[in-house]
């Protein structure tokens, strides 16, 4: 039994030496083993005491295989074995053979799927772990991740060192460079900083300095306080003269803007005022239609606020022509045309606020009631302007707007002769195209008309004559020196007038058609002049004349806004169109000559000038200018007796004359059409500039900065030294230290600041 | 009547204090002062000549080393102040505007490799042939006291090379390998290695402070970041460079002094080609320092002379000569005017 067992004991270690996983057989082989344990035990109670020597010889056995088991190499862990079931059992003891077998990862993802409180998310992340299979990779060998490690560090290295890029290219570049980089601020250092180990001593100065420190007050003199030290820091130098100069600048504008606000309020202009106070409300209308599509609370407001300055004006009675301005106004508008405008604004401004305001329930007879305390505030001579029997006198006939003036003529024509029709009609035409400026010229003729029409109807076409006499003479007592123009015009018009109703006076179709011509053509200074001087050259052009009206009939309303000049109306006679011959007068293409040899040509724009020949000659010179020269030495009068006209004789002159070696042979004596000079120094160009400095684009710059003198003779001191300033600074007996971080800071802070 | 007056301003024609000069109305018309650019040329030319004739480079010669000087350093919070270190571990700290030696300390066993003042400029650091790392007060000590280092490290191999941190109680050594130590420890807080190989100078970057960059003896130059495991870059060059040395003004340039007579100056953000190569020296440069306006450097060379370069020319703006250096090292001190300090054999000259 014994033996047995001994073996299992053996089959045992050797399983658990080789470690073999044994899916399944683990179970039974255990459940074996205890039972054989068993039997051993009760084996041995048997044969105790008979058998004592030989257990003692298999224990002694036992040892000495367990010893030479872990004689070979490491010492294995002993294996735990599983007899028991525990509570607490030991990581280390579980092996895997005791196992069901190898947890697969399936084992282990299994539960989560069974388990409801497990996600849905984490379920399907686990399972497309199950999915992948990827190994993972075998670790990089050291020297690769060395490399890969030091790649990194460097990239990492060199970024963060080129963040100084900037201040270095801007400090190459700077004219001057004051070191050291951070100056200390001048002035007084306080003791405490400079004495370290200072301190209070007496009881007197320990009661003051207590003192001091609870006020904050600064020890000494030149010290800051707490405050004062923290306001000085907030702002630097820089920063405060920019924060100054902004000042400035404001404090200027603002006193610029009153300056022109003053110089505003002094104008005495009241048209002015006018002119500054619409364009105001004018942009005023505009800001508030922005407004009421953007902030429509604001603009309530402001309704609220144009309503409250209208019931205002409205309380005021400025308006209601009861003023001392509105009378005057009243009596002048009669004769200026300026009053009357400034009267019709008022009757509007009058007109607009005591308009009732438009409510559901007072609409009807309130309305009405409005109108005729309206017609009862209105000045007569709004109404009178247009009384039509009052004819004699010109200058009552007040015009003021276009509308009265057409309803006068609806008017007048009801009375007028049917005759009249015609030219009537023709005038509102014309009307409608005046401008503003015309507008005297037209009442003029309008009532002339009308008068015209009315004497027709009375008397006939013998009392014209004498009319236009009349009016003329009036005219010519009654004009001011504004009006001398219209004057003129008149008198210029009424001349030929007068011509043409001395062949037609009868036909008054004829004479309205060429009236109305006239009109047309008085547009312009050059017809003004033309009829003034010339009145006679009107008949010259009866039927280019003729023409027009019924052209302008046709064109009447689409003419409405032509205000300059017409070139037709103003040049009569037609352009002559010259014909410019396009063709080319010689043509070459076609010519079979004109292949001529490249050559040929050249010779041919070079005609005057030989330019080879002239080319050789050069060359030519070149080379006689690099042909050494005989030297004549010869001294007269030396070794014979001499005088005035002496000639040294032949032989001497032989002699004496020294013929240098020939230069070496030209490189270009082969070369028929080439001047190779030779005449470059090599020696000089030792001291010559070969490259372009830095900071110059181009030779020009640089030649142009070098020629420019630099010394105090030809400048004034300021430019010398400003020129000549040394590039380095530096401070005496200052440290300079390495360029630290700050530096850096400063730099982005001044170009944010460029870039603001 | 009226009377009328020939009437001047008078700050027109006086001066505002005695010290500005005399105003003399001149006619500046060009016609009436010709031949400007040949009057100018011989302006330029003989001031130049004159300016050569008076140019007093050599301020004095500090004496007092018993062995030759192998290294410098500039106190960073005093003008005044230069420290020296010699042959003999000797190192002496000297007051530039006396002349005179303040004070000198038994630092190392053997050479005084490098030196470096702390930023706060109250101590400094040195490190020797003695495999040591040692702080320094930079007071003397007080009557009776012992002069002896504020804290030794022992290191396990020769460092060749020492620099400290611009803000930060961190410094970095060099020997086989970069370290980055911390002030309050013994071991250091970070090693670089890239391949095998031993290392003869490194340099923090003053601007950007947690750069470094060393030069290995395998011809390569390289560059860390403090705060990476790994060191950033490398570039190999066709002999070995000497020492480097960042532009206090521009933060990503550097500057390497060579074996091959010229200096390089990069950006280090590209190392395929330098931006600048300053020949002139006709021997192997042995080492450069920057001016701290960052516009020039100084160079030693193995050729006896000092060179000092602009950083954007390719020649050397002019140049120092002495027959006595023998290993001279240079240095730019915090002035405006470039102050050389070149250690010869047993003298530190002051240019």
């Amino acid at each position: 039994m014994a033996r047995v067992s001994r073996k299992n004991g053996n089959k045992k270690k050797l399983k658990g030496r080789c470690n073999v996983p044994l899916v399944g057989l683990g179970d039974q082989q255990l459940l074996y083993e205890e039972e054989e344990e068993d039997s051993i035990d009760g084996g041995e109670e048997d044969i105790n005491s008979s058998e004592e020597d030989e257990v003692e010889h298999e224990r002694k056995r036992q040892k000495l295989l367990e010893g030479i088991s872990t004689l070979g190499g490491k010492r294995k862990r002993a294996q735990g074995e599983r007899s028991e079931a525990a509570v607490h059992m030991s990581e280390f003891s579980v092996n895997t053979d005791g196992g069901p077998g190898k947890v697969k990862m399936s084992d282990l993802i299994g539960i989560f799927e069974k388990n409801p409180a497990v996600p849905a998310k984490s379920r399907r992340q686990l399972k497309n772990l199950r999915r992948v299979k990827k190994s993972i990779n075998s670790p990089l060998s050291k020297e690769e991740t060395e490399k890969i490690q030091r790649d990194m560090a460097f990239q990492k290295a060199a970024s963060e060192v080129s963040r100084w890029d900037s201040i270095i290219t801007q400090n190459q570049r700077a004219k001057q460079l004051l070191f050291p980089l951070s100056q200390e601020p001048a002035g007084p250092r306080p003791v405490e900083r400079l004495v370290t180990g200072w301190n209070v001593q007496t009881p007197l100065e320990q009661e003051i300095f207590a003192l001091l420190s609870a006020n904050k007050q600064p020890f000494t003199d030149p010290i800051l306080t707490p405050a004062e030290e923290a306001s000085v820091r907030a702002m630097s130098l820089e920063e405060a003269k920019i924060r100054r100069a902004e000042l400035q600048k404001a404090r200027a504008l603002q006193s610029y803007y009153e300056a022109k606000a003053r110089r505003d309020r002094k104008i005495k202009s009241k048209k002015y005022h006018k002119v500054q106070t619409k364009a105001k409300r004018k942009e005023f209308l505009k800001h508030f239609e922005q407004m009421v599509k953007t902030d429509p609370a604001a603009a309530l407001q402001e309704l609220h606020k144009m309503e409250l300055a209208r019931m205002q004006e409205r309380m005021s009675l400025k308006h209601q022509n009861s003023s001392k301005w509105a009378k005057s106004k009243a009596i002048m508008a009669k004769y200026d045309e300026e009053a009357r405008k400034a009267m019709q604004q008022q009757l509007e401004m009058n007109r607009q606020l005591t308009q009732k305001l438009v409510t559901p329930l007072i609409d009807g007879y309130e309305q009405d009631e409005g109108d005729a305390g309206e017609t009862d505030l209105l000045p007569d001579f709004v109404n009178d302007a247009v009384d039509g029997r009052d004819a004699s006198n010109p200058w009552m006939k007040g015009k003021l707007t276009e509308e009265p003036t057409q309803e006068q003529l609806n008017d007048t024509m009801t009375e007028a002769a049917q005759v009249v029709s015609t030219v009537a009609a023709e005038e509102e035409e014309l009307e409608a195209e005046e401008t503003e400026e015309e507008a005297l010229l037209r009442e003029f003729d309008s009532n002339r008309k009308l008068h015209l029409a009315q004497e027709s109807d009375i008397a006939g076409g013998v009392f014209l004559e004498e009319m236009t006499d009349d009016r003329a003479t009036a005219e010519d007592s009654e004009v001011s020196d504004c009006l001398s123009e219209f004057t003129i015009i008149s008198r210029g018009r009424e001349k030929s007038f007068k011509d043409t109703e001395v062949f037609n006076c009868a036909d008054f179709t004829d004479r309205s058609a060429q009236l109305e011509e006239r009109l047309v053509r008085i547009r312009t200074v050059e017809d003004l002049e033309l009829l003034h001087h010339d009145p006679s050259a009107e008949p010259r052009h009866p039927p280019t004349a003729k023409d027009p009206p019924s052209e302008e009939k046709h064109m009447g309303k689409s003419k409405k806004k032509k205000k300059g000049i017409e070139l037709k109306e103003v040049l009569t006679k037609g352009t002559n169109v010259i014909k410019v011959p396009l063709t080319p007068t010689a043509t070459d293409s076609d010519d079979p000559e004109s292949k001529l040899d490249q050559r040929e040509l050249i010779k041919e724009a070079f005609a005057g000038d030989d330019v080879i020949s002239s080319f050789l000659k050069d060359k030519r010179r070149h080379e006689d200018e690099g042909k050494p020269k005989v030297i004549d030495l010869t001294l007269p009068g030396w070794g014979e007796w001499g005088g005035m006209g002496l000639k040294p004789p032949k032989r001497k002159r032989k002699r004496f004359r020294v013929k240098s070696a020939p230069p070496p042979p030209r490189k270009d004596q082969h070369l028929p059409s080439v001047i190779i000079s030779e005449k470059r120094n090599t020696s000089l160009s030792l001291h010559q500039v070969h490259s372009l400095p830095f900071p110059f684009e181009d030779h020009g710059q640089f030649e142009s900065c070098i020629r420019s003198p630099l010394g105090r003779t030809w400048n004034t001191e300021r430019t010398v030294k400003n020129v000549t300033k040394p590039r380095v600074v530096t401070q005496l007996g200052a440290i300079i230290s390495p360029m630290a971080e700050e530096e850096l800071l400063k730099n982005k802070r001044a170009v944010a600041r460029e870039g603001s | 009547m009226k009377v009328k007056v020939l009437s001047r301003n008078p700050d027109d024609y006086i001066r505002e204090t005695k010290h500005d000069i005399q105003r003399v109305p001149r006619n500046y018309d060009p016609s009436l002062h010709p031949f400007e650019v040949s009057r100018e040329y011989t302006r330029a030319l003989n001031a130049t000549k004159l300016e050569r004739v008076f140019a007093k480079p050599f301020l004095a010669s500090l004496d007092g080393h018993r062995d030759g000087v192998n290294c410098l350093a500039k106190h960073t919070r005093s003008l005044s102040t230069l420290l020296s270190g010699s042959c003999d571990g000797e190192v002496k700290v000297w007051d530039l505007t006396k002349h005179e030696c303040v004070r000198t300390l038994q630092a190392h066993g053997g050479f005084v490799r490098g030196m470096v003042v702390r930023y706060c400029g109250n101590s400094f650091f040195t490190i020797g042939d003695d495999k040591t790392i040692k702080q320094w007060k930079m007071e003397a000590p007080g009557y009776g006291e012992e002069e002896e280092p504020l804290n030794t490290i022992l290191g396990k191999t020769v460092f060749t090379g020492l620099d400290h941190h611009q803000k930060k109680g961190v410094f970095a050594t060099c020997g086989q390998q970069v370290d980055i130590w911390d002030e309050q420890r013994s071991t250091p807080i970070r090693s670089f290695t890239w391949g095998v190989d031993s290392f003869s100078s490194v340099r923090f970057n003053p601007v950007e402070t947690e750069l470094l960059g060393s030069c290995a003896s395998d011809r390569s130059i390289v560059l860390y970041d403090m705060r990476e495991s790994t060191p950033l870059k490398k570039v190999i060059m066709t002999m070995r460079t000497n020492t480097l040395c960042w532009n206090p003004m521009e933060a990503y340039c550097f500057t390497c002094a060579n074996e091959d007579y010229n200096l390089y100056t990069y950006d280090m953000r590209h190392l395929e080609k330098p931006i600048k190569v300053h020949m002139d020296h006709v021997s192997a440069v042995l080492d450069i320092d920057y001016s701290p306006t960052g516009q020039e450097f100084v160079s030693a060379s193995f050729d006896k002379t000092i060179r000092i370069f602009s950083k954007d020319d390719g020649h050397s703006r002019s140049v120092m000569n002495s027959l006595c250096f023998s290993f001279p090292t240079s240095h730019s001190a915090k002035r405006a005017r470039t102050d050389l300090k070149v250690p010869a054999s047993q003298g530190v000259y002051c240019f």
